[in-house]
């Protein structure tokens, strides 16, 4: 391979995570999927290669796995299990929950019925919200279900608002 | 009750903060709100001589409405914003808000806060209920050479960080350094005393926002209660997640802009940081403290992510959509190199050494909470 053609794809890469990099780090906003636009179809993979760079923080790590949710593909969802399952960082696990939830339904339900099981409270309300955002009879269900053995009074309070008018 | 004071890592004069006396307090009344909507009768705000701000502010109206200023006139008779056509006057901005509507006078070297009589009437948007009550606060004095602000720095179940540890938590006074350094580069002192969260840390350690539903970061700004009304309190928190967007971090959120300044224990009155990068990137965390707290006293992006705003101010870049070379509705900091993404209100982490314009510091001088 040509070396002007390694370093103009070498140049290319970067310019890309740097723009997302810049999008993923507003102040207050969250990217919508346009942001991603004119990366094309390497976007998702783009965003991957972020979630799981140790050298970018984690609430831009963390960022990546929440924009993931617009690219609902098998592959997709395939990364956000496993970085529900696996990821080393209790950010990373949450945002995949909620990613999971936001990109794929109901398909997500038994990923965020294990949320709700968990021993850490701050998964439990991230799993919570993501019913409440879902809002499908499927995830009223659950909700119900779990709120009657779920011992945080904020994350009852939020499950009781699942399905609600 | 007297607190101990802490300015760029170094013990200061212990003090009971600002003046209170210099804040003059008037009640504007109370007033019913329609759940379909309601334009408010024209409210007269007397302004008295020698006032260097003005805070208006209307609530609570509930987390499912939002109100903002919809029309203001000077002493002298001259409509000075109206919000069906914003953009049309300068020198003023009022944006929607949850809950607690919230007007400050100035936002803008255009527009000062001159004595007199001043009419205003607020909107508030369908899904409010029950009675409003409003009120104006003037700061009245004079401006110092070199403003101070004092902030609380309240620490809400964060692992391993509280109002002792934080005090010599390398990555926290990194970021803290990196806050008081951008501030006093701009001429603004900021001194700093560390408390402890007494509410349901639990609870608010990850806050959780949507889109039309701000209630938690709301009540959290209501535990706000300095010992002085001009103290302006900042949250550390785990995180703060829109659950619209599926949990996405919000790395800092104030209340505003502009905040509620000078008044405490409302849903406007507070600053909230996320600390998930303390570890690994605490400068961030500094620089996303500057802005935050930029916001709180009365600033705006330079220029919106998506072009469809500026602040009021003259001396800050503006970026238009011309500059969004590659078309995706979001102006990069590279997009506008030239034009803003080095100012510390631009809308992402852009720059390495963010600044403050003149503007921005004569604006944050003149607020309320800063003495």
């Amino acid at each position: 391979m040509p070396t002007a053609f390694v370093a103009l794809w070498a140049w290319s890469v970067w310019a890309a995570d740097d723009a997302i990099l810049d999008v993923l780090g507003a102040y207050e906003g969250v990217p919508d999927v346009a942001a991603f636009a004119s990366m094309g179809p390497e976007a998702a993979g783009r965003l991957i290669s972020v979630a799981t760079d140790p050298a970018v923080p984690p609430s831009r790590r963390g960022r990546a796995v929440s924009a993931l949710r617009l690219f609902p593909t098998s592959e997709v969802q395939a990364f956000l299990v496993g970085q529900f399952r696996t990821a080393p960082e209790a950010v990373l696990r949450r945002k995949a929950v909620g990613a999971l939830a936001a990109g794929f339904g109901d398909a997500a339900l038994n990923e965020v019925g294990e949320a709700l099981a968990s021993t850490d409270v701050q998964m439990r309300a991230a799993a919570a919200h993501a019913l409440l955002a879902m809002g499908t009879p499927a995830a009223a269900a659950l909700a119900a279900e779990r709120r009657l053995v779920e011992p945080a009074g904020h994350v009852v309070s939020v499950l009781e608002r699942v399905g609600a008018p | 009750m007297i607190a101990l004071w802490l300015a760029c890592g170094e013990p200061a004069a212990t003090t009971d903060g600002p003046p209170a006396e210099e804040i003059v307090a008037a009640d504007l009344g109370t007033h019913d709100v329609s759940d379909t909507g309601w334009y408010s009768e024209p409210m007269v705000v007397s302004v008295p001589e020698g006032t260097t701000s003005t805070m208006v502010t209307c609530g609570d109206f509930g987390p499912s409405a939002v109100g903002a200023i919809y029309d203001l006139t000077t002493p002298s008779g001259t409509l000075a914003y109206q919000g069906d056509d914003p953009g049309a006057y300068g020198g003023f901005r009022s944006d929607f808000l949850d809950d607690r509507a919230v007007g400050l006078l100035p936002v803008s070297p255009r527009l000062a806060s001159e004595a007199g009589d001043w009419t205003l009437r607020w909107f508030v948007g369908a899904g409010a209920g029950g009675s409003v009550s409003c009120e104006a606060r003037h700061r009245v004095d004079t401006v110092s050479e070199r403003p101070t602000l004092l902030v609380d720095l309240v620490f809400v179940g964060v692992d391993g960080l509280d109002a002792t540890t934080a005090q010599t938590d390398a990555n926290f006074q990194t970021a803290l350094d990196t806050f008081l350094g951008d501030w006093s580069a701009a001429g603004v002192d900021v001194a700093v005393s560390y408390v402890d969260f007494e509410g349901d840390s639990a609870a608010f350690t990850v806050i959780e926002v949507s889109d039309d539903d701000a209630s938690e970061l709301g009540a959290l700004f209501e535990t706000a209660s300095p010992f002085n009304d001009r103290v302006v309190t900042f949250f550390f928190v785990t995180d703060i997640a829109n659950t619209t967007a599926g949990g996405a971090t919000i790395l800092g959120i104030a209340a505003g802009p502009p905040g509620a300044a000078s008044l405490s224990r409302t849903s406007k009155s507070g600053v909230a940081i996320a600390t998930l990068d303390l570890a690994t990137a605490p400068t961030d965390v500094g620089r996303v403290m500057a802005h935050e707290g930029g916001h709180f006293l009365g600033l705006f992006h330079t220029t919106e992510k998506d072009g469809s705003q500026t602040d009021p101010l003259d001396d800050t870049p503006e970026c238009g959509v011309a500059n969004d070379a590659d078309a995706n509705g979001v102006l990069s900091s590279a997009e506008c190199a030239a034009h803003g993404s080095d100012n510390a209100m631009w809308w992402t982490l852009g720059s390495d050494s963010p600044a403050f314009s003149d503007d921005q510091v004569w604006v944050v001088a003149r607020n309320p909470a800063v003495d």
